[in-house]
């Protein structure tokens, strides 16, 4: 097991485009990272760098302590899942995971070993000698996942695993792959565009946008803690409203040029403290998530959403105020986006 | 009426299978087994049932053995050759930079496209022994000039040649297709693992592609076993009857000495021959597809 | 041919141009009838190829025959004013000229897959090469050997390139070169050297009779004929055509078109023909000319019998072996026409060529 290491990052496609920005990070001896960011932002590309199937512009990378800027991808211990599994569709389940041992010319007693003790493990020693696409999705993904295991990495890659996968699967395997992190110990980065995956998974988040790094930290900072109004939007469902001060209409703060934000599930019916905060608006449209209800309320053309437990009072078309916290709100620079302070 | 409707929905299609298929089979296997000749046509009284005595005459024609020899010859140097080299041609394609891509593409497609009569001619120059481009390149290396039309042996080498030039763009096309489907990541993967190029040929793309390859080889041994074309325009069969093929020798008895009865046995000779063909590659486990 | 599948299909045309082995098989499927010579002065060769039992089937159209093109100043320059009138002549006559061509240069070009010349060279013999009434072949016999010996020697002495036509260039354009010296051809060349080559190498080719084993040569009778079709409901206009055809105004308009031979000799009095010193050759080669039996089995003969000669060439069998394996092969081909005789003379025709009694 080894920690993975990187400094001034750069990808530059064609001298134009800047696919990754100065990328710094650091993922700890076993640790399990998850890195997310909405399509196209340099999810994979970040992955690939890692792995050596691209070559970076510029910064270097360290893995174990070892600068690998120069090491083909089969030096670098790492090893791989992609999305789409990436099973080679003429070869049986038990050649897929024997591949990368029989490439490395290891004997066949013990491949055949390796093999079936990582099956028994993946609950794969069933379906060995079949091929890919007599598979259901969960059974393909272990494959893939199984046949990363047995290259025995220090570096353990995952590109949206699981994105192919239903839900109810998707959570499954996500609890397998955390069990399986824990027992095997090693460094893992996952990558993900989905942020709930990213918080549940990740020991630490990585939010990246545009090729670049907004936040890197736990679950619940960045949760409960983001930086910037990018990390704010992009993490937690549904999506933080955003108000102008002038809706808000509060003389308490007079900061100058900010915008704030404020979490639906923060949204009450009554008021608690004394210096609660509020914003009436007409009732848009009420949805039934069974236990909790969501409801849409527009102010001044500015659309609010809300999660509230379920009140038979509630009728659409007519007006609502809702009640939050002072410490529930979030204040961010208008144009910078930074996050800044509000005084509580 | 549902026990009917499905019968009266293939009707139509069976129909077209009888018309065009079923019918002048059994009409060309009829006529074999008759003495059709000039002399039927004047006065029909002289058509006679002869049974397999076209058969027989074939069985002891040398020329029909020479055609055979020559036909069976073409289909399996030019078949593997074919493959081989749109398999080639394909990879090379796909790895160039997308800026070059269609020009090479369109280069190597455009014999496939060509009148088999047009580049038969324009081979008939390259291959001409004083004049010929490939004579002089021989000769600037300093090897023989060959008389490649006048040699038995080097004619059918070059029949192969010209048909497998005119006839690889069309494997190439396919394959370039079938290996562009085929994921990326299967390779990263394999430079994860460790496999050099050599290995993600033979265990990655050639395995993928094989039952393209396999339905390619399909075509190719149908259409190679009906070689015609490249014979006629630049040999006519010759020398000494080496190039002739069985679809030349049957247009020959048939078109030109009027013995549609011998015609016609080498036509159903030809078509069983095909058959077997296709029989033994259905029958070679070529596909991981049909497991 | 398109019109034995018109006949088959019941709807020939009225009128048809055919060549001599197409007219003798329209004859054996009783498909065209005899009409009387339209002139009384047809080339008698020409005439001849449409008589069928006695009576003529065709009218001759256009003539052809083959005689040698040849380059008067190489031939000048090896130390003879004119090409050989004997066989063994002109061989002597090649071998002179041989030194003093270049390397890769001929004395003669005679392609192997083309059989005109063999047949001239058989033709000039006394004995036919098919027998009783064209019912067996008759290759195997001292002369037709003779004639293919002196083919073969003209391979195997390396005067000629032992190539087939299609490993040509361009035919015209290396006998200016000087690649070859002699070539065996028909008139339409005529046409070719004037059209392909410029003006100022007019003076390079030159036309002459055939060469024969014993003095001047026969050569064969190719060409052109009208037939009426029996199906015809307009047989009296047809005539009128074939008769209008024949008038010295269009055989010669025929000639300035396509350059093909008037049939009738009355043209060949008339200019541009009369004046043209490279017609001078063919018109009197066209007095000199003969043919073997027209049977619908002829063509098929005749390149069994080019495949033989190419058995000895490039095969390296022997003469003897080749003329014998040849009579079997025609043997065979003709025995479907031994049959329908054997039932029923008529049904086969023979026109009276050159066979054997
Ligand atoms: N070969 C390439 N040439 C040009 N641009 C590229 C190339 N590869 C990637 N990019 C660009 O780099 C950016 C990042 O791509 P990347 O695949 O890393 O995104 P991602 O975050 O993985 O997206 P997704 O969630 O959709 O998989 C994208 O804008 C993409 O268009
Ligand atoms: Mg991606």
């Amino acid at each position: 097991m080894a920690s993975l290491e990187l400094s001034h990052v750069y990808k530059v496609i064609g001298g134009r485009q800047t696919v990754l920005h100065d990328i710094n990070l650091i993922a700890h001896h076993g640790e399990l990272i998850s890195v997310v960011g909405p399509s196209g932002c340099g999810k994979s590309t970040l992955l690939r760098s890692i792995a050596g199937l691209e070559e970076i512009t510029s910064g270097d990378i360290f893995i174990g302590g070892r600068r690998v800027n120069d090491l083909q991808p089969q030096q670098r211990r790492i090893a791989m899942v992609f999305q789409n599994h990436a099973l080679y569709p003429h070869m049986t389940v038990y050649q897929n995971l024997a591949f990368g041992l029989r490439a490395r010319r290891v004997a066949r007693s013990v491949v055949e070993t390796r093999v079936r003790r990582t099956a028994v493990r993946l609950g794969l020693e069933a379906l060995l000698g079949r091929y890919p696409r007599e598979l259901s999705g969960g059974q393909r993904q272990r494959t893939a996942l199984g046949r990363a295991m047995l290259r025995d990495p220090e570096v353990f890659l995952l590109d949206e695993p699981l994105s192919s996968l239903d839900v109810p699967l998707r959570s499954e395997m996500r609890r397998e792959l955390m069990a399986l992190h824990k027992s095997l110990g090693m460094t893992m980065v996952y990558v993900t565009h989905d942020q709930s995956e990213a918080l549940s998974l990740g020991e630490r988040v990585v939010v990246l946008s545009a090729g670049k790094v907004q936040q890197v930290d736990t679950p619940q900072e960045i949760y409960g803690n983001p930086l910037n109004r990018f990390v704010a939007a992009f993490v937690g469902w549904p999506p933080m409203n955003f108000l102008s001060s002038e809706i808000l209409g509060t003389s308490a703060m007079d900061l100058q040029n900010v915008e704030y934000g404020v979490r639906p599930e923060r949204l009450m019916l009554q008021q608690h403290a004394a210096d609660d905060l509020s914003v009436s608006g007409r009732i848009e449209c009420i949805e039934s998530l069974g236990g909790v209800w969501q409801i849409e309320i527009i102010h001044n053309g500015a659309r609010l959403i809300a999660r509230v437990p379920p009140d038979a009072a509630l009728r659409q078309d007519e007006e609502l105020r809702l009640w939050f916290g002072r410490a529930d709100l979030y204040a961010f620079h208008k144009t910078t986006g930074a996050r800044v302070k509000v005084q509580r | 009426m549902k026990s009917i409707s499905g019968p009266l929905f293939v009707l139509p299609a069976l129909a077209l299978i009888a018309l065009f298929v079923l019918i002048p089979f059994l009409g060309v296997l009829g006529l074999s087994m008759t003495n059709f000749d000039i002399y039927v046509l004047a006065s029909s009284a002289n058509l006679h049932f002869i049974g397999g005595a076209n058969y027989v005459h074939l069985f002891h024609d040398q020329a029909a053995w020479q055609a055979l020899e020559t036909t069976l010859t073409v289909v399996l140097a030019g078949v593997p050759a074919t493959l081989a080299l749109s398999l080639i041609c394909a990879l090379m394609i796909e790895s160039i930079a997308p800026r070059w891509r269609g020009l090479f593409r369109t280069a190597f497609f455009l014999p496939v496209v060509c009148s088999t009569v047009a580049v038969a001619i324009s081979w008939r120059y390259l291959l001409n022994t004083h004049y010929g481009l490939i004579n002089h390149l021989l000769v600037a290396v300093d090897l023989p000039a060959l008389n490649w039309l006048g040699s038995p042996t080097l004619a059918v080498i070059a029949i192969t040649v010209v048909v497998v030039w005119k006839g690889f763009g069309y494997g190439m096309i396919i394959l370039a297709a079938a290996r562009r489907e085929i994921p990326e990541e299967l390779y990263d993967i394999a430079r994860i693992e460790g496999a050099g190029v050599r290995q993600q040929l033979l265990s990655i793309t050639v395995p993928i592609l094989a039952p393209t390859l396999g339905l390619l080889a399909l075509l190719d041994v149908a259409g190679y076993w009906q070689l015609f074309a490249e014979p006629y325009v630049l040999t006519q069969g010759g020398p000494m009857g080496s190039t002739m093929s069985l679809l030349l020798l049957m247009y020959d008895r048939g078109f030109r000495w009027w013995r549609w009865g011998v015609a016609s046995a080498l036509a159903m000779i030809l078509t069983v021959i095909m058959w077997l063909f296709v029989w033994l590659q259905r029958h070679t486990k070529t596909s991981w597809r049909e497991g | 041919m398109r019109l034995v599948s018109a006949v088959a299909a019941g709807d020939p045309p009225d009128i048809a141009q055919v060549g001599n082995t197409d007219l003798a098989t329209l004859v054996t499927l009783h498909a065209v009838i005899a009409q009387p010579p339209v002139a009384p002065d047809f080339f008698p060769g020409a005439l001849n190829v449409t008589r069928f039992h006695g009576k003529y089937y065709g009218t001759p159209w256009y003539v052809d025959t083959r005689l040698l093109f040849y380059r008067p100043d190489i031939l000048r320059r090896a130390g003879f004013a004119r090409p050989a009138r004997t066989w063994t002549d002109w061989l002597k006559q090649m071998q002179a000229v041989r030194r003093v061509l270049k390397r890769g240069q001929y004395p003669l070009l005679a392609p192997i897959n083309e059989y005109a010349f063999l047949e001239v060279l058989a033709l000039q013999q006394q004995t036919p090469v098919l027998r009783d009434d064209a019912r067996y072949g008759n290759f195997d016999n001292p002369e037709f050997r003779a004639a293919l010996t002196f083919y073969k020697n003209l391979f195997t002495q390396g005067l000629a390139p032992p190539i087939a036509d299609h490993q040509l260039i361009n035919l015209w354009w290396q006998m200016a070169r000087g690649d070859f010296v002699f070539y065996v051809s028909g008139p339409w060349n005529i046409g070719e050297f004037r059209r392909l080559l410029p003006p100022k190498d007019e003076g390079l080719w030159m036309t002459a009779p055939m060469p024969g084993p014993h003095g001047p040569g026969a050569s064969l009778i190719g060409g052109s004929d009208f037939v009426i079709f029996r199906t015809s409901t307009r047989k009296r206009l047809a005539t009128a055509f074939i008769r209008y055809m024949l008038e010295n105004r269009q055989q010669i308009y025929l000639y300035k078109l396509t350059g093909d031979l008037p049939a009738r000799r009355g043209p060949w009095a008339l200019p541009p023909l009369a004046g043209d010193v490279k017609l001078r050759a063919f018109r009197r080669q066209l007095e000199h000319v003969s043919s073997f039996e027209a049977i619908p089995e002829w063509d098929e003969i005749m390149d069994g019998m080019r495949r033989a000669a190419e058995q000895v060439i490039i095969g390296g069998q022997s003469v003897r072996a080749a003329t014998r394996n040849l009579d079997r092969k025609v043997n065979n081909w003709l025995a479907a026409r031994r049959q329908i005789m054997a039932k029923d003379k008529t049904q086969a025709p023979i026109r009276s060529g050159m066979s054997a009694p």
